[in-house]
């Protein structure tokens, strides 16, 4: 076995903020992103709209589950400008993760939708309360407080899935690390390094969910 | 009336992160698709803009590499550089992946590619690109472990697992094998050299097809490979332009011309490619 020499790497350890930095904004931009459309196309599909809609947002849905998002970022990246659609790689990056993402997320806010019992409806109906104002202001709040572990799940998985946006003229922390790999031939040393700020990445949002989560069933009791 | 409301809030915040999102975006797709006929203005705008962008995989030491400050560095780098100085204006280069060099050439994200690619490379994909003369000429080789003793020619890659970056011209070269006769036992291909070269130190693969040049610089710090001095093929290396950027190309052509003869393109090759 070779030994271990995390010292090769040291001189780059200059390139990881930024590389780390670009990683958060795709995360998090993504993320915000995600959590928008989720809403919207999540309660839209627990609503009697006009079938057209319906299918749109079910298309929506099926196709960002059903494709790889290795695939839709090439699409998007490298595909659309065939079409007249050029977009910078990092946008390119944080609106196919939305997407992605928001596809997910979508069916989360649905199911939290429909946990929510049918009482509510019927006694914000008595209220006087309109469809829109029930679902802004009776049902949605319950229902995302339901959502909220599996959208930290989403944001943590989020986080995970930049590796991807590699394969873009990004340089974000994998493409860094296998740019210092290509120089120092140090697979393992490089590698755990990079595996170590993912998980101090993703672990500080598990630690912040279980926090709020902690939070919110206060607020229910 | 209601229902109809909903929908118009819902159409408003889904349209609204589409303009936010095209506000990130690069500007109007210039020229995108134009075909240039009478007069081509690839050189003209290349000089009014005052740069010239050149698009990179850094993971191709010693031709280009990213430094400790995350520069891209290198033969190509340097060559670019000085070609930009004759030509009066700044080279800036665009760390773009291997695979998106022709697609980005293609979206206009840089006027050329230096990267250490060959005009069979450039054009494995798309004719659709305008092609310098041989700015380099390098050989493929096959690099082994130092410990291993029964691969000494190509010949004796019959029936051993042999790595190369996929698409690329060391690839080519290995799938040319079995048409010399020689039948490998399986052809891995990576995504990039360096790969590769983690499977061969691994012992997953007895060899590795690669520039002689490219290999040189990894047995500089890597005493456990060493390179068969049998060369497979030889491969010009090419700046590559879209096509119909005649004059950019012939000006290029040009200018490395004049490298070449006042010692500067040699300098930088001393620099960078010494172990050749």
């Amino acid at each position: 076995m070779r030994n271990l020499d995390f010292w090769v790497i040291a001189p780059y350890f200059n390139l990881f903020p930024e590389a780390v930095a670009i990683t958060l904004k795709v995360g998090i931009g993504g993320f915000i992103l995600a959590i928008i459309l989720s809403i919207i196309a999540g309660s839209l599909r627990t609503r009697k709209l006009c079938k057209a809609v319906h299918f749109l947002l079910a298309a929506y849905v099926e196709f960002f589950r059903g494709t790889p998002l290795l695939v839709q970022l090439f699409i998007v990246y490298y595909g659309l400008p065939s079409f007249g659609i050029k977009i910078g790689p990092m946008t390119a990056s944080i609106v196919t993760m939305g997407l992605n993402s928001g596809a997910y997320l979508s069916e989360v806010v649905r199911a939290a939708i429909l946990s929510v019992d049918r009482g509510q409806y019927e006694a914000s109906a008595m209220l006087g309360y309109n469809s829109l104002q029930t679902t802004m202001h009776i049902i949605l709040p319950q229902a995302l407080r339901i959502a909220v572990p599996s959208f930290m799940n989403g944001f943590s998985s989020m986080i995970k899935e930049t590796s991807l946006i590699s394969v873009l003229p990004v340089v974000e922390l994998t493409k860094l690390g296998n740019q210092i790999y290509a120089k120092t031939y140090h697979p393992f040393e490089i590698y755990i390094t990079m595996a170590i700020i993912y998980f101090v990445m993703t672990y500080s949002v598990t630690f912040f969910a279980k926090c709020l989560e902690r939070r919110l069933s206060i607020w229910v009791n | 009336m209601k229902r109809f409301k909903f929908l118009a809030m819902v159409l408003f915040l889904v349209l609204s992160v589409f303009v936010l999102a095209g506000c990130g975006g690069t500007d109007e797709s210039a020229g995108y698709g134009e075909e240039a006929d009478e007069v081509d203005a690839s050189l003209q705008t290349v000089l009014d803009k005052g740069v010239l962008r050149v698009g990179l995989c850094p993971e191709y030491p010693p031709f280009e590499s990213i430094d400790e400050s995350g520069e891209i560095v290198g033969f190509d780098p340097g060559l670019a550089n000085a070609i930009a100085e004759e030509l009066g204006i700044e080279a800036e280069f665009v760390n773009t992946p291997w695979e998106g060099l022709i697609a980005g050439l293609n979206n206009g994200d840089f006027d050329v590619i230096i990267s250490a690619m060959s005009p069979e490379e450039a054009t494995a994909a798309t004719d659709a690109v305008e092609l310098s003369e041989n700015y380099y000429v390098m050989s493929d080789v096959i690099v082994v472990r130092s410990d291993n003793n029964d691969i000494k020619s190509k010949e004796d890659l019959a029936g051993k697992i042999v790595g190369v970056q996929d698409a690329c011209s060391a690839a080519h070269a290995a799938e040319d094998l079995p048409n010399h006769g020689i039948e490998v036992a399986a052809l891995n291909r990576y995504a990039r050299n360096a790969e590769a070269f983690a499977e061969l130190a691994n012992g997953r693969i007895d060899a590795v097809v690669v520039s002689l040049t490219y290999a040189n610089e990894l047995i500089k710090n890597n005493p456990g490979f060493k390179v068969i001095n049998d060369p497979l093929q030889e491969v010009g290396l090419a700046v590559v332009a879209k096509l119909g950027s005649v004059s950019l190309i012939n000006k290029i052509n040009e200018v490395v011309a004049e490298l070449k003869e006042n010692g500067i393109y040699d300098r930088i090759a001393v620099e960078w490619l010494a172990a050749d």
